[in-house]
């Protein structure tokens, strides 16, 4: 049977299972409440199914999720997810984990093991510009997503890792996050406004005392004895950092680390998928394609009048057939809105292969609606 | 107090709920009642192309007869803030250099707090002869989370600050926020458990923070034109399972989707039931149903129409 997304219309063109063959690291990204998340579990769960140990990183999964996979109030610790045989006859199945990301906790473990002193690592932890820093700032949930998996990866108990990632507009902020952060923090401007003193180039000269009391008088906020204590700490580590930055690059470059980006059928996600590919292309990065998920089904080439004749025909019940007809109308229409704009993508040169996945009947919120979802994620399988 | 009545709307919600078109149809309704209208987003800019302009900016802009369009950017908005308080070749020497925004970058809460002093710029009574008056101020916020913060922002600074004109403009944008005759917030949903729950999340968090939950939208809505029995004996005329594409006859084949499509609405009018029944008493909910196409301008006035009751 085949699980294409239309019974007729567009049709999946990328393959899962050669694709993925002998990945180590898949990374999802993609737009927000696309479905990264149940993808990544999804994909992971498949992989399982097929004999391999995996161990998918997940962020912000949805409760129901989180709790059917045994996740609630584990944060960072891989819990491993109990797999029934499939079938009766019963393949060797592999191992399912998951783990879910807490940036913060993954931020302070880095400190302390980045930190000089147990008592330089206390005094950042409670700095006023870490916290703010460490809870909400643009790239940090990036960052530690990446750190994280590096320590999956290091432990050498998965034979891949999936990457669920933070909801981005744009899918590349994803990949510039962990370089941006670095920049910040290695920032050379910054070096100089808190070290006035240490002349250097002398940019700034005896200008930098009047600034920062300027500064703080107008901000009303000793900001900058926050900034220079986090600096202070945080610029020690810079090197670290930035090695690892170094490292988490070499890693995403990584012949058997391949990407995939998941979108709705909506043309912004489509468009941020076109972005994608079009910056990656000057990259080493390995895309292998693009998950439209929740796609409308319905038969397209059949108006209502069709299809209320032949209801009509195998229930007997005209009033009936007319609401149901008239009920697939409604979802035609969506159908073939969401052919259309596939179609369109499809029809672009140098297009990506495309997985169609089905909008499903029930939302997927445990193991069970998992492997309905891998159906559809494997469809040659099924 | 009508929703469209005070001068600062906030219309946020989780991504992709339909912030941006929400806030867009509130600004083409408000302005239809005559009124004259800044709609102001923060994250980005989309508005300007939803309105066919080229990109605005940090400029207020008049794109169509009363209303205007800004895309605020947080450090302008310091920057703007600033140079009101120590004038414009003040600011230039001094605030107006790399530094200076390295810093804003690092401040907890600052760039939320500015942010917020933009709103309440934009919503006075009275700018000056300089700058537009606008009767209503809507703001495409960014999504809940983002959007928390930058309302609980002020008091946040206040608590840190020790002084300085910032801290004295921060309580004066607590106060702003928590006037329900002046500020209310728009939340955004769709029909789905994650959304629905951070929607109740959110009202309650607005409760504590005591700002007014003027509406709530829940977009994208279906509805089913089939009883379950009824649903239940179309799907069965299809072998396999419904997620499942079926060859075969056309009955055959149409009875996973409608089946599907029939499921989903009843699971969505469960999730709006459990809205309703979560939101506290006198808080206005409203449903948009979904549309096969994305949001053009085309559509503003259509969306405007079906909240119109509910902004009354
Ligand atoms: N193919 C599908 N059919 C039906 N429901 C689906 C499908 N894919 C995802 N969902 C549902 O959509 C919702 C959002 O999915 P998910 O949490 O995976 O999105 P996300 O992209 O990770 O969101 P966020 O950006 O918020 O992290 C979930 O409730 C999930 O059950
Ligand atoms: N009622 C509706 N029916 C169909 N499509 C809709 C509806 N409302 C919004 N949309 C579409 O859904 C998409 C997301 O809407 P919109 O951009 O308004 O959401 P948003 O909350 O502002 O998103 P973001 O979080 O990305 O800023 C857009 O393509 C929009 O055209
Ligand atoms: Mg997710
Ligand atoms: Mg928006």
């Amino acid at each position: 049977m085949s699980a294409g997304a239309a019974p007729d219309g567009v049709t999946s063109t990328l393959d899962l299972d050669s694709t993925l063959g002998d990945a180590r690291v898949v990374v999802l990204a993609g737009g927000g409440g696309v479905g990264k998340t149940t993808t990544a579990a999804g994909i992971g769960l498949g992989l399982a199914r097929r004999g391999r140990r995996v161990c998918v990183l997940t962020i912000d999964p949805a409760r129901r999720l989180a709790d059917a996979l045994g996740l609630q109030g584990v944060a960072d610790e891989p819990v491993q997810v109990p797999l029934e045989p499939s079938a009766p006859d019963g393949d060797t199945v592999g191992e399912l984990w998951v783990v879910m990301l807490d940036a913060k906790s993954t931020w302070d473990g880095l400190i302390r093991q980045y930190a000089d002193s147990p008592e330089a690592a206390e005094k950042v932890l409670q700095n006023r510009v870490y916290k703010e820093f460490s809870g909400a700032v643009a790239g940090t949930q990036e960052y530690t997503a990446v750190e994280k998996l590096h320590e999956l990866l290091a432990s050498g108990r998965w034979d891949v890792v999936l990457l669920d990632t933070p909801p981005t507009r744009n899918a590349l902020d994803f990949l510039d996050a962990p370089q941006r952060l670095h920049a910040f923090l290695d920032s050379r401007a910054l070096q100089l406004l808190l070290k006035p003193a240490s002349g250097g180039l002398g940019l700034l000269g005896r200008g930098a005392g009047v600034f920062t009391g300027l500064l703080k008088r107008a901000l009303g906020v000793d900001l900058l004895s926050d900034l220079m204590e986090f600096f202070g700490v945080l610029g020690g580590m810079s090197q670290g950092f930035g090695q690892r930055a170094r490292a988490v690059q070499a890693l995403m470059a990584e012949p058997r680390t391949v990407f995939l980006l998941v979108a709705a059928p909506h043309p912004e996600s489509l468009e941020e998928a076109a972005a994608f590919r079009a910056t990656l292309s000057g990259r080493d990065i390995h895309y292998a394609g693009l998950v439209v998920n929740r796609l409308t089904r319905a038969v397209l080439h059949e108006d209502e009048a069709a299809v209320r004749g032949a209801l009509e025909d195998a229930l007997d019940d005209a009033d009936l057939a007319g609401r149901a007809a008239g009920l697939h109308e409604r979802v035609r229409g969506q159908a073939r809105h969401d052919d259309a704009l596939i179609a369109a993508h499809l029809a672009a040169p140098g297009h990506e292969p495309v997985l169609l996945v089905p909008q499903l009947a029930e939302d997927v919120h445990d193991v069970p609606g998992l492997d309905r979802l891998t159906e559809h994620l494997f469809p040659a399988a099924g | 107090m009508a929703l469209l009545d005070r001068r600062l709307l906030l219309v946020t919600g989780k991504g992709g709920t339909g912030k941006t078109s929400i806030a867009a149809a509130l600004g083409v309704l408000a302005a239809r009642q005559g009124k004259r209208v800044l709609i102001a987003e923060v994250a980005g800019e989309r508005l300007s192309s939803l309105f066919r302009h080229r990109p605005v900016g940090h400029h207020e802009t008049v794109v169509e007869e009363r209303i205007s369009l800004q895309a605020i950017d947080p450090i302008e908005a310091a920057h703007d803030f600033l140079r009101s308080q120590v004038g414009g070749p003040v600011h230039r020497v001094i605030f107006q250099n790399r530094l200076f925004n390295l810093t804003m970058t690092a401040a907890p809460g600052l760039r939320e707090v500015c942010t917020v002093d933009r709103f309440r710029d934009l919503s006075q009574e009275d700018r000056g002869r300089k700058h537009p008056t606008y009767d209503l101020v809507i703001v495409d916020a960014p999504a809940t989370g983002h959007a928390m913060a930058m309302l609980r922002s002020p008091a946040t600074y206040s608590g840190i600050a020790r002084g300085g004109p910032i801290k004295k403009r921060a309580d004066e944008l607590s106060a702003l926020v928590a006037d329900p005759a002046r500020t209310g917030v728009v939340l955004c949903a769709l029909p789905e458990e994650t959304p629905v729950n951070e929607t109740l999340e959110t009202a309650e968090a607005l409760r504590g923070l005591g700002v007014d939950l003027g509406l709530v939208v829940l977009n994208r809505t279906r509805g089913t034109l089939l009883g379950d029995d009824e649903a239940e004996r179309i799907g069965a005329l299809a072998p396999g399972a419904v997620d499942e594409a079926s060859d075969g006859d056309l009955a055959v084949r149409v009875a996973g989707p409608v089946l599907v499509e029939h499921r989903r609405a009843r699971r969505e009018d469960a999730q709006r039931e459990r809205l309703a029944a979560g939101l506290r008493p006198g808080v206005a909910l409203t449903a948009l149903e979904r549309r096969d196409d994305e949001v053009t301008r085309e559509d503003l006035g259509e969306l405007a129409d079906a909240l119109a009751e509910a902004a009354a």
